[in-house]
């Protein structure tokens, strides 16, 4: 007969199981071999830090991490800051360089180092100023002045907020101080308005001599044009005498009125430009006898120059 | 059979080792050598083997407990756990032809020899044959479930399985025990 066995009974069956123990000489050999490889391990693992990753992997891999990380980001962050010290307009570490200013601003206490410190950020402005005008780099002049004014704007709050406050409290000798402050503001302010009025005047001098010298170019393309005109003049004359050395080769029997009279029926008529284009083969080919009439035409070519010059 | 230390007991411990101490390393042999001894004495059915395996374990142990971090609760019981089962899958691979030949002693009279099996109950060579006539994985299951006290969860961890499939391959493992048991007519 079949017994059905219930999971409660099967697993009060498998729990009454009683194991056997390890036998207790095998159990304090497995732990004799076990710790003196425990030691063996734990040197060969120091020593493999130490010689194959090296001090720096060994030093990393010890709680001296996190400040040997913080020591780096602190120095590298403190040399950044100090390399935005003499930045000026232009630069990418300006920014940082005006935050930092206003940090410092933010931190200062007593009135009159913060009236103080304002007066430094202006005189930095304008030191930065000239040594863009020295290094010639004219396109951050305008960036340069913006960055100067807005110092001075901030400067003057700063010294009035602090005046009002130091004669609240009645005192004198801090009042003293920042008044001499306000003295120095005030020169340096003088100061940059003479420049941005030298700058001006400088700039409305520029654009003076600009325009004469539009105006004196415009003159010389006009003369040049009008040069232009008279060579052409007197190549067209060259050209009539060619035509009129061939006119002479052919009636070589006529005489200088008649050549004249042919002279004043070119000018009038404009159909024989092409006469005396063709011509120009002709007088090539007859070279040797334009030179022998060049003499006797030569009346003729200064009646054709006067009549050119009426004519304009 | 739960730890009786508490788990962050054990974690002190494991720390301690892996600072260096020698006593940490002691006590933690003497916390766990003869729970690590039974997992693999009901499996290879042989006592020195199971001895030898055990000092496997521990070594095995010794040289990986640099590496052992307790991430996403992993517990230093389960991993302890982990490295008996790879110790015992590497002895099966290697013993492959032997266990071949001690299956064919089960048919084969002139094969058979005698285990030693000194001091051991009656119930524990029962429930040895009717484990092995589970699968691997339910052998696995059925001893850290029942004799480790281990949940789901844990078991999972060791054998690499879901908690779910677990959960159902300790269910297949039990039916088939109770199959076993009613075939054979035991008294309980």
């Amino acid at each position: 007969m079949k017994k059905r066995i219930s999971q409660d009974e099967a697993e009060r069956f498998i729990r009454k199981a009683s194991f056997p123990d390890m036998d207790s000489v095998a159990k304090e050999h497995t732990k004799q071999v076990m710790l003196s490889t425990f030691g063996d391990v734990t040197n060969n693992n120091e020593q493999r830090y130490i010689n194959k990753k090296g001090i720096f992997n060994y030093l990393f891999s010890r709680p001296m991490a996190p400040i040997i990380i913080a020591l780096v980001m602190i120095l590298s962050g403190a040399g950044t800051v100090l390399a935005a010290d003499g930045a000026r307009p232009g630069d990418m570490l300006y920014p940082l360089d005006k935050a930092m200013e206003q940090t410092r601003l933010n931190f200062t206490i007593s009135d009159q180092a913060k009236a103080e410190f304002t007066l430094k950020v202006v005189e930095e402005r304008q030191r930065e100023r000239t040594e863009l005008e020295v290094e010639q780099k004219n396109n951050l002049f305008e960036e340069s002045d913006k960055d100067t004014n807005q110092a001075l704007e901030h400067a003057q709050e700063v010294l009035n907020e602090v005046r009002v406050r130091q004669e609240e409290q009645n005192n004198e000798r801090a009042r003293e101080a920042i008044e001499e402050v306000g003295d120095k503001l005030n020169e340096l302010q003088e100061r940059h308005q003479e420049r941005i009025q030298v700058e001006e005047q400088n700039e409305i001098q520029n654009q003076e001599q600009n325009r004469e010298q539009n105006i004196e170019d415009d003159v010389d393309e006009n003369n040049s044009d009008d040069n232009g005109s008279a060579n052409a003049n007197r190549n067209m004359n060259q050209n009539r005498n060619m035509n009129m050395n061939q006119n002479q080769n052919q009636n070589i029997n006529s005489n200088m009125n008649q050549n004249g009279q042919i002279n004043e029926e070119d000018d009038s008529e404009d159909s024989n430009s092409s006469n005396i284009n063709s011509s120009d083969e002709g007088s090539d080919n007859n070279g040797v006898d334009d030179q022998n009439g060049s003499e006797e035409n030569s009346n003729s070519d200064s009646q054709d120059d006067e009549e050119e010059g009426g004519n304009q | 059979m739960k730890d009786k230390n508490s788990p962050e007991d054990i974690q002190k411990l494991v720390q301690g080792a892996q600072a260096g101490d020698s006593m940490s390393v002691t006590r933690l042999y003497e916390l766990f050598s003869e729970r690590i001894y039974r997992y693999l004495v009901i499996r290879v059915s042989h006592r020195e083997t199971a001895e030898d395996l055990t000092q496997m374990v521990f070594l095995e142990m010794i040289r990986s407990l640099h590496r052992y971090k307790k991430q996403k609760d992993v517990k230093f019981t389960t991993w302890l756990f982990q490295i008996a089962r790879h110790r015992l899958i590497d002895y099966y691979r290697r013993n492959k032809t032997i266990l071949q030949i001690d299956e064919l002693a089960d048919t084969h009279v002139e094969l058979q020899v005698e285990q030693e099996e000194v001091n051991v109950d009656s119930y524990y060579s029962r429930i040895k044959k009717i484990l092995h006539k589970l699968s691997e994985q339910q052998q696995n299951i059925i001893h850290l479930f029942y004799y480790e006290d281990m949940s789901p969860g844990e078991i999972a961890e060791i054998t690499g399985m879901s908690a779910i499939t677990v959960r159902v391959e300790k269910h297949r493992a039990l039916t088939k025990i109770r199959n076993i048991l009613s075939k054979e007519h035991l008294e309980l």
